[in-house]
């Protein structure tokens, strides 16, 4: 059994993001760029001239 | 359970103007704040006393240049780590760290998660405080405002002070944070820049040529503790970042902020402290100020200090206090009700028991690797893998027996397993107190073990166990 007695509130909160959700992206690849970019590439090149 | 057992239902009515002080999701008009916004909020966070400490305890292993590469590189591994555990789920749908771990631990597995943010915020919130009050009480001797016999209770006082002004200022929710934080960012940039010039340029020659207290003898070993530090002391992040980055718009907005805004400062602002263990033998500003730049420039090191605590301190107690709202019960409670759970503890802490916390620096950056590097693993594997960056937002706060997130009595047995294998690797790979380890410590450090161990525990658990069961919403 599922809960059907949430706030309005709150009702009217998870209706709008659920509508935004369908046209809405999760990461792109421009932000696996920046993660990957500062959480990977950065450390290794860090570390070597750490290293060196 | 019935249909009426749950969480939000009986919350308090909220207007828009307060949806920041809820733990339910904030919709696209309310996720306002820009890169820069965020970037500045972010940095004003991560800059505390607690970089010093960082820097000091790099310092008792690595010298300066390998110093700062481990410690940079180990913090923005950490602040990966933690970036991609919670900024795609808090910026796509508005939530904070607490509520996007509900999918992985169950309806009431997260409250596993509460109480790791609770134990961590409370104690990384009292060391920064107590650190408060004793700045000041330096600064008031300083100054000559008190004289050192009668400076014992200025920083139980300074604490509870400042306990009250946090309270004052967070009573306007987290915009109040937004806009405390742009002056400190000039103080926090200006004068941290400043003290790491005073300290190379007076004292190069003993920073440039000291050996490490504890250095090993293995540079290899020496260089992945330091690594390891950073990792561990950016994990910390879990808690506080999920309630900032959900003002966002989206994740283009807030992932260059969170790596750079949040990560990057903590080893920048730790080489004051590198620098001052290896030239001075005490990373604390406030004790070799006053000598190397006189009463003036001590003066302001200790405003420095005192502005840079404050605001992170601000931001813990703030994210603390939303997460407080998922707990059955809290969520009746008014804003001001929440901030006094978080903000309590904390003032008891620093004015009764200070040395209780402030001793214990490691424990606490243990306490933070063991549990946090898992979590983050966990939450990875599942947003970013099983569910392909898609959840249920209604089954978040619906804690009915039929809810997808409901899994076994609202708990994920895969992220339980997955939690107690990472906490048994990182304690095997390292001891957290002694750091005598067991290898492949020296070449992998101990977290990222622990958090790959974690993520396939949960991976293989999830297949095998949850969805054969048809739960969890996959």
């Amino acid at each position: 059994m599922t809960d059907t007695n949430l706030p309005p509130e709150l009702e009217r909160r998870i209706a709008e993001i659920e509508t935004q959700d369908s046209t809405a992206r999760g990461l792109t690849g421009a932000d696996w760029l920046v993660l990957l970019g500062t959480g990977v590439a950065l450390p290794i090149l860090v570390l070597i001239w750490g290293a060196m | 359970m019935s249909a009426t057992d749950t969480t939000p239902t009986s919350g308090p009515s909220i207007d828009q103007s307060q949806a920041d002080e809820t733990n339910w999701p904030l919709l696209a008009s309310e996720r306002t704040w820009s890169g820069g916004q965020l970037f500045v909020v972010l940095m004003v966070t991560a800059c505390a006393t607690w970089c010093f400490i960082i820097g000091e305890y790099v310092g008792y292993y690595l010298g300066f240049k390998p110093g700062i590469a481990a410690m940079t590189a180990g913090s923005m591994i950490g602040m990966l780590l933690v970036a991609l555990a919670v900024l795609p789920a808090a910026t796509r749908y508005g939530i904070d760290s607490i509520v996007s771990a509900r999918p992985q631990f169950g309806s009431r597995g997260w409250l596993i998660t509460v109480a790791l943010q609770y134990v961590s915020i409370i104690g990384w919130n009292s060391l920064l405080l107590i650190f408060f009050g004793k700045s000041v009480t330096q600064l008031f001797l300083v100054l000559g405002v008190v004289d050192e016999a009668n400076s014992g209770m200025v920083g139980p006082i300074a604490t509870l002070v400042a306990c009250g002004v946090v309270f004052a200022i967070l009573n306007g929710g987290v915009q109040a944070i937004s806009k405390v934080a742009f002056p400190l960012f000039f103080c926090i940039i200006g004068v941290g820049a400043w003290m790491v010039y005073l300290l190379l340029t007076n004292e190069w020659q003993a920073v440039s040529t000291t050996t490490p207290a504890y250095a090993s003898g293995d540079f290899q070993w020496d260089y992945i503790t330091g690594v390891e530090i950073g990792i561990v002391s950016l994990l910390s992040w879990w808690p506080y970042i999920g309630a900032m980055i959900r003002v966002a718009p989206n994740s283009s907005t807030a992932a260059a902020p969170s790596m750079l805004g949040m990560g990057l400062p903590v080893p920048l602002l730790s080489i004051v402290g590198l620098a001052a263990i290896l030239a001075i033998g005490a990373s604390d500003p406030s004790s070799w100020m006053v000598a190397l730049g006189g009463t003036f420039y001590g003066a302001i090191a200790l405003v420095f200090v005192i502005a840079a605590n404050f605001g992170t301190a601000m931001t813990g107690v703030y994210a603390t206090t939303v997460g407080l709202r998922s707990v059955p019960g809290f969520d009746r409670l008014p804003w001001k009700a929440l901030l006094l759970f978080a903000i309590v503890p904390v003032a008891f802490m620093g004015a009764v028991v200070p040395n209780a916390v402030f001793d214990n620096f490691g424990v606490l950056l243990a306490f933070t690797g063991v549990f946090f590097a898992p979590l983050c693993a966990i939450q990875i594997v599942d947003f970013l893998i099983l569910r392909r960056q898609v959840l249920n937002v209604r089954a978040l706060y619906d804690n009915a027996e039929g809810s997808d997130y409901h899994y076994w009595g609202g708990f994920n047995p895969a992220a339980i397993l997955a939690m107690l294998a990472g906490f048994g690797t990182y304690l095997y790979l390292l001891n957290p107190i002694s750091y005598a380890s067991r290898s492949p410590y020296e070449i992998l450090t101990a977290s990222l073990p622990t958090a790959l161990v974690g993520g396939v525990v949960y991976l293989i658990a999830t297949y095998a166990i949850v969805k054969p069961a048809g739960k969890g919403g996959y």
